[in-house]
């Protein structure tokens, strides 16, 4: 393969007809700098319509270029009509890289097109660096549970596709580009080669305590957690005015659901205040996590989560736990 | 305390004394429920044998009791310092001292706990059996209390692992005990006889793979029947737990994931029976389970269902664990503990769940059956204070019944401050051995004072 | 009658594994294998399909030899026919050469109505295999489903409910339909001793890549795999932060708190 063939980083622009989702904000600024080191110009793809105040925030993200897609499909999400967006695009342009934020739609669509294409996918890369000898990007990324980072590329072939989690990086427009070319094209799907049709949406009920990725204050508990435990977290977490999460074995063990589960393939959290009661501290997990005052606590002084907290206590979890219960009992008195 | 002997203890060297704000609220009680809080005036945390007996020696000469305390888990009242003095803390001890892996023995300090000489054993390829289900409680307050757990069936109680022992009379003396009857009184004395500062426990070879079979019933006298015909069978069993439909679905409300099943094809499950059957290899189980699953036509239990991957063990026994501590979400709550020969199960667990349809609370049950133990938990929507007299008249007439049953009313637990006068109507002989060692070991009546016999 | 393929895959247990401090790399020698745990919820969904709709469940796996273990296990609940997919020439694949080899084997065995999966594996945790496999069987692809409702085999579709991030969205789909499973409405089966033992006598099919006619080989294995892991390293560990010392308990987490109002 030719890599000179392929030129551009995209990044698709996620959004509901009205606001831009934040990851595919972040991810303009952070392939900004990729493409500042390799020489490719950033283009923002928008499928359907957006309004220009909305437009007006990606430029600021410094792109180079915006791809503006109308047509048949984008009123409301399928895997069929963004697939076949990706795939004649793809053909079309020729771009070295595709990002796509991994929200549920996200992750739907963009192994799908990269099927298509016959092209390479990676999934939640944590960090991503652009090698100027073999012009690939390395997708750097927690593997086997958080106990090794692992590299992956896509050596021989383009586009390189990417999805990447929400907050993993941070909203830092790098500014407006003085020229942005504006580029329309018109890619329909029918309704008839949709295989699925939409009956119904029913919005979650406004459950605030499971809605943890805005949450200012948040208690945590690992695998270390007693099933019988938990009623005493909750507790905990009431008095602190904070939100209960969890790590994945937790989510796993089915005592908590997946919305709670904090980490690289959960949510990405950036509250004040963060306290974990028995979490060993897997990558997976502390990337999931940007916290302003991190807490953990754990029986086992060697645990790697000691390495990201900025106070530690070794002790019993439940121990710990109810002495805090306690003492916010009292200070409450 | 006068300040003399303040500065006394302070001299040991090595020795950690806590006095008056830096003493927890931890070291005034343990985890017997409802329990009001006794402060000890002075804690001391030791290191070595060497500060425990010196520690012994100055509070002998100066009439000082002495509680002994390790993690603080027990449920009975026994590390709890009734007559104040001071806390002995032994959780410092944590030191594994040495294993022989030829000789299958452990030798290890006081305060380190069970999930850590599992974890140890293990991890020389052998086993350490007793488990009382509390992981976080020290070998040393196993020991004290001869802790039996679901395996005690099979394997027998903490103390016939003990080899010997290095223990600290209340004088000061250090000695070594490793004749069998002389050792298992005293280690198991609750910290009322000595303290124990050394152990050397004996291991076993771990069995090479096992399987756990869940039979549910639709009712629990099935269950109980169908138990004793397995204990009689071939199988040997290395825990045959029961457990009873309400304390599953109000634990599983608790945790969120009950594991265990509530209906089987439409039929609510009244029992279940939690078995766990061992061997040498993944073959021998594999025949054990066809013996099995032949044996058990005649049980007539709905299913038999199987856990034979890691994870579903340890979901199995993470269930199994909660019912104890999922019990605090109930408004109010009274736990009773005593065992009965394993044929009387039925007739006591019957009598209990009729004395909570007749006082208006719900009466939930689970059982080691092969060695007799039941756990009985009353919950109650009542506020504590109403449920008070309620939960004595159940724990009192659940005690009494299990007497005329020909069983323990301290089983399990403990003595401690909380069963004396069990102790004492249940096993009358016990209870004079006991008394007649204690004027003899510690005429003084220093080391753990109230708790275990009432002394004069 | 409909004809059901759940894919599942053996995982070693990650949260056992080490990484070899001297060499950097990850010790897999004593770690236990097992089935991921999200295949297992997707299972449970097909059996519920089968169990209320009628059909047969055939579990399929790629893997090595060893991986029978875990098909068994599918079969012990219930599954009806169990595939294993071993050939050396099918190893080191990512998700794309992997979907391409499950849909060449899985033709070999018949037309599907409904495929279902794991949303992600332990250890790769990619999460793509269902969108590959959509895209591979040119199959409906709905992934997180929730609850599979209503199930019209004349009509050919289902009604599905799709949990995204802020709410549900109900689906009328036409079969054929790869899911991607939640496991809220279908937790993990535990076997009976029955299905336990017939599971340990079952036969299970091997495809190995002589038994795929057409197979394309420059799209298995590693030469068919886009991705590659140039190197792996152990992850950095900051500085450890302070850890509080007061003495007890009780006097660690005053300080804490104190540290937390301020």
């Amino acid at each position: 393969m030719n890599k000179d063939a392929y030129k551009d980083m995209w990044v698709h622009v996620e959004h509901d007809g009205k606001t831009i989702h934040p990851v595919s904000l972040e991810l303009c600024c952070q392939v900004r700098k990729l493409c500042d080191q390799s020489g490719d110009g950033l283009v923002a793809v928008v499928p359907g319509e957006l309004e220009q105040e909305q437009l007006d925030k990606l430029s600021d993200c410094g792109i180079d270029k915006l791809i503006l897609v109308s047509g048949q499909g984008y009123d409301r999400y399928s895997t069929q009509a963004y697939s076949n967006l990706y795939v004649e695009l793809c053909e079309k342009y020729r771009p070295s890289a595709v990002f796509v934020g991994a929200s549920v739609n996200g992750r739907d669509f963009a192994p799908h097109f990269a099927a298509r294409l016959e092209t390479g996918c990676t999934s939640d890369a944590t960090e991503l660096i652009y090698n100027p000898q073999t012009r690939d990007i390395e997708f750097v990324e927690p593997a086997a549970g958080g106990k090794i980072m692992a590299v992956i590329t896509i050596p021989e072939l383009r586009p390189q596709v990417g999805t990447i989690r929400p907050g993993t990086f941070k909203y830092a427009p790098a500014g407006k580009r003085e020229h942005i070319q504006i580029i329309r094209e018109k890619i329909s799907t029918l309704p008839e080669d949709i295989p699925t049709k939409l009956l119904a949406y029913k919005a979650n009920e406004a459950d605030p305590e499971l809605d943890i990725s805005t949450a200012q204050r948040v208690v945590c508990v690992g695998d270390g957690l007693k099933d019988e435990s938990l009623p005493m977290y909750r507790e905990l977490a009431a008095l602190l005015g904070a939100k209960l999460a969890a790590t994945r074995p937790v989510v796993d063990r089915e005592l908590l659901p997946y919305r709670l589960q904090v980490g690289q393939s959960g949510v990405m959290i950036k509250p004040k205040l963060y306290i974990c009661f028995g979490v060993s501290g897997a990558v997976n997990h502390v990337t999931g996590v940007d916290a302003e005052l991190f807490i953990a606590v754990n029986r086992d002084e060697n645990a790697a989560i000691f390495n990201y907290c900025d106070y530690g206590i070794v002790g019993d979890m439940d121990e710990v736990c109810q002495e805090m219960i306690q003492a916010l009992k009292n200070a409450q008195a | 305390m006068t300040n003399e002997t303040i500065s006394k203890l302070q001299q040991i060297p090595g020795l950690k004394v806590l006095l008056g704000e830096q003493i927890g609220a931890d070291y005034c009680h343990d985890e017997l429920p409802d329990a009001r809080p006794y402060a000890p005036e002075a804690v001391c945390e030791a290191e070595s044998t060497q500060q425990v007996s010196q520690l012994m020696k100055l509070c002998s000469e100066e009439g000082l009791s002495v509680t002994v305390r390790g993690a603080g888990t027990g449920r009975a009242g026994a590390s709890v310092p009734v007559k104040g003095g001071i806390v002995l803390s032994l959780k410092e001890m944590n030191k594994i001292i040495s294993v022989d892996e030829e000789a299958m023995t452990m030798t290890l300090q006081p305060g380190v706990l069970l999930q850590d000489v599992k974890a140890e054993a293990e991890s020389h390829g052998l086993y350490y059996p007793p488990d009382p289900g509390e992981k976080t409680a020290t070998i040393g307050g196993n020991v004290s209390t001869n802790a039996s757990g679901p395996c005690a069936g099979k394997y027998g109680r903490s103390c016939d692992y003990v080899l010997d022992a290095e223990l600290v009379l209340a004088d000061g003396t250090v000695t070594t005990l490793s004749a069998r009857e002389d050792l298992r009184q005293v280690l198991g004395s609750e910290g009322t006889l000595a303290v124990i500062t050394r152990l050397s426990l004996k291991l076993v070879k771990a069995p090479g793979a096992d399987v756990i079979l869940l039979l549910p019933f639709a009712d629990s006298d099935t269950a109980l029947a169908a138990a004793e015909k397995i204990a009689q069978a071939d199988f040997a069993p290395a825990v045959m737990e029961y457990m009873d439909g309400e304390i599953v679905e109000f634990s599983g409300k608790v945790t969120g994931n009950p594991v265990f099943p509530l209906e089987i094809d439409g039929c609510p499950v009244a029992a279940t029976l939690m078995l766990s059957l061992e061997a040498e290899d993944e073959d021998a189980v594999e025949e054990l389970m066809e013996q099995f699953a032949e044996y058990a036509e005649e049980l007539e239990c709905l299913d038999i269902l199987v856990g034979d991957s890691i994870s579903m063990k340890r979901e199995f026994w993470a269930a199994h664990d909660a019912f104890h501590n999922s019990m605090e979400s109930a408004v109010a709550q009274v736990e009773v503990n005593v065992s009965v020969p394993s044929l009387q199960l039925s007739a006591l667990i019957n009598y209990a769940k009729s004395l909570g349809e007749e006082g208006g609370y719900k009466v939930m049950a689970y059982s080691h059956v092969p060695c007799g133990g039941v756990h009985f938990h009353g919950v109650s929507d009542m506020s504590k204070d109403e449920f008070r007299d309620r939960a004595a008249a159940f724990a009192k007439a659940v005690r009494s019944k299990c007497l005329e049953l020909g069983g323990s009313a301290t089983a399990e637990y403990g003595v401690g401050y909380a069963n004396i006068d069990w102790f004492k109507s249940s096993d009358a002989e016990g209870y004079q051995q006991m008394l007649q060692a204690k004027a003899k070991l510690d005429p003084r009546g220093i080391l753990n004072p109230g708790k275990v016999v009432e002394q004069c | 009658m409909l004809n059901i393929l759940c894919c599942v895959k053996q995982v070693p247990d990650v949260n056992q594994m080490r990484m070899d401090p001297e060499t950097g790399s990850l010790i897999r020698a004593g770690v236990p294998s097992m089935l991921n745990p999200q295949d297992s919820n997707a299972l449970s969904a097909a059996l519920k399909i089968k169990e209320t709709y009628g059909g047969q469940v055939t579990v399929i796996s790629m893997g090595p030899p060893a991986a029978e273990a875990v098909l068994r296990e599918c079969l012990a609940v219930g599954a009806d026919k169990a595939v294993l997919i071993s050939d050396k020439a099918f190893g080191n694949a990512d998700t794309l050469a992997t979907s391409y080899t499950i849909r060449s084997a899985a033709e070999t065995l018949g037309h599907f109505d409904l495929i279902f999966c794991g949303k992600e594996t332990l250890d790769g945790a990619t999460g793509q295999m269902g969108a590959q496999l959509a895209q591979r069987f040119d199959a409906a692809f709905v992934s997180s489903a929730l609850l599979i409702k209503e199930l019209d085999q004349d009509k050919g579709s289902l009604i599905v409910d799709r949990e995204l991030e802020d709410g549900v969205e109900t689906l009328e789909v036409r079969m054929p339909v790869v899911f991607t499973m939640e496991k809220t409405n279908y937790p993990t089966r535990i076997p009976n001793l029955k299905g336990k033992l017939a599971a340990k006598k079952a036969q299970i099919s091997l495809i190995s890549s002589m038994d795929i006619p057409e197979l394309d080989r420059t799209r298995i294995g590693d030469p068919g795999s886009p991705t590659k892991v140039p190197r792996m390293f152990p992850p950095v560990l900051p500085e450890p932060g302070v850890i509080l010392n007061e003495g007890s308990t009780q006097a660690n987490v005053a300080k804490l708190l104190q540290i937390i109002a301020e």
